[in-house]
């Protein structure tokens, strides 16, 4: 219990934006498999990690898992709900779930969530599974941090149009669609066959049919995760790379979204009437000078 | 950069009792009133609340109990709470609970038990007030 403790409080501290050093692990030939699961609210991302760790969990690795869920913009507070679907994992002592706010940036990730990946390494988690936020097309942050991405989706959800769009499709590397005991696995995968491209590292995107509540084909997702290993360790440094840039971008964000919170908008509007130029006014808001 | 740590709340409905309206209620108005809260359901054991309550290190543990099995569940969360170090937690709790049984588990280590009716302000102030926060 008392490693749990570490953990818990590590990354407490970690979520309130202070500084945890990963420089060395970053750095190290020993790194976390990082498996990003994303996709629109309600497409059954917790209940099919639930499965996922539990197969897992079995061959006695540890897995963690950060899950994140939206912060109000109105009250700043969270609702966390998503180890509800979990309930499974409570008793293994291999698996940590930890439930993140996103604080409200974009991409459906806490700002800090790279930090919280390297926490739980730390302490031995060499699994780590990171829900986003229900999100739709554009949020393609998980590839940036994640080493596979698992885009997951119902049927019946679109049509080729939106299979040929940019955004989350073209740094998906496994397609999920679940929940094909209520609906055609082939209705929708006729059209996400369109949205599969060969990517740099020789990895052909594969469209995988589960029911994750039935716990059908968990088995075949979890095949397609292991063929996917090979891919992951020849992308290993560019992936390095993402991550130590996520962590920047993150505290820049994280910085001037704060700042933006504790502006008085109305006297940072009153500057721009009198100075008429929105880039005066945003140096202003940056930098207090006027 | 400065960190600005949320109260972070828990809240569980231990043992066989489905009547969960109450707690989805107090957990969607405390998230309304800027708290984090993690809301983990029915049918819980005190074992796996208390785990939880570690592991996502909560400030304070708010039970739900409607099916009159009260004095065990709390008795018990509060139990293993000390046993894994964790007795810091701030336990609260909701439901049908006799006014007789309510002095009972503050006597234990309950610090608050607010019944049906109580308004959602009253238990935001008791949290915020208990929990102080620079």
């Amino acid at each position: 219990m008392n490693r749990v403790y570490q953990i818990a409080k590590l990354l407490t501290l970690i979520e309130n934006g202070e500084e945890f050093d990963v420089s060395d692990m970053l750095m190290s030939k020993d790194q976390p498999f990082v498996i990003g699961l994303t996709g629109a609210p309600g497409t059954g991302k917790s209940t099919l990690i639930s499965k996922l760790v539990k197969q897992l969990s079995k061959q006695k690795k540890k897995v963690a898992v950060i899950a994140n869920d939206p912060t109000s913009k109105i009250s700043k507070g969270s609702l966390l709900g998503d180890r509800i679907r979990m309930d499974e994992l409570w008793n293994l002592d291999n698996v940590y779930i930890r439930s993140v706010p996103s604080r409200g940036r974009k991409g459906g990730l806490n700002y800090f969530v790279v930090e919280m990946i390297y926490a739980f390494h730390k302490f031995g988690y060499s699994n780590i599974f990171v829900e986003t936020t229900g999100v739709g097309q554009d949020e393609v942050e998980i590839a940036d941090i994640a080493d596979l991405v698992i885009n997951v989706s119902v049927p019946y959800l679109g049509d080729e149009i939106q299979s040929i769009k940019a955004g989350l499709n073209e740094v998906t590397d496994i397609y999920v669609i679940n929940k094909i005991d209520l609906g055609s696995f082939d209705a929708y995968a006729k059209y996400l066959y369109l949205a599969v491209k060969k990517n740099a590292w020789g990895w052909d995107p594969k469209i995988v049919g589960v029911s994750a509540i039935k716990n059908k084909n968990v088995d075949l997702l979890i095949k397609t995760i292991q063929d996917y290993v090979p891919v992951y360790k020849k992308k290993l440094n560019q992936t390095i790379i993402k991550r130590f840039r996520f962590m920047i971008t993150s505290r820049i964000e994280h910085i001037i979204d704060t700042k933006v919170e504790k502006t008085d908008m109305n006297e940072l509007l009153q500057h721009y009437i009198k100075s008429k130029s929105l880039n005066e006014t945003v140096k202003k808001l940056i930098t207090g000078i006027e | 950069m400065s960190p600005e740590k949320r109260i972070k709340i828990l809240i569980a409905k231990p043992g066989l009792d489905g009547h969960d309206r109450g707690a989805k209620v107090l957990a969607r108005s405390l998230m309304e009133a800027g708290f984090d809260v993690i809301y983990t359901g029915i049918r819980q054991t005190p074992e796996k609340i208390v785990k939880t309550a570690i592991q996502e290190d909560v400030d304070v543990v708010g039970l739900s109990v409607l099916s009159g099995a009260h004095m065990y569940h709390f008795k018990e969360v509060i139990r293993l709470l000390k046993k894994y170090g964790a007795a810091d937690k701030l336990v609260i709790g909701g439901g049908i609970i006799p006014e007789a049984d309510k002095k009972k588990l503050e006597k234990i280590g309950v610090a608050a038990v607010f019944g049906p009716g109580t308004d959602i302000k009253e238990i935001v102030e008791f949290i915020k007030n208990r929990i102080k926060r620079n």
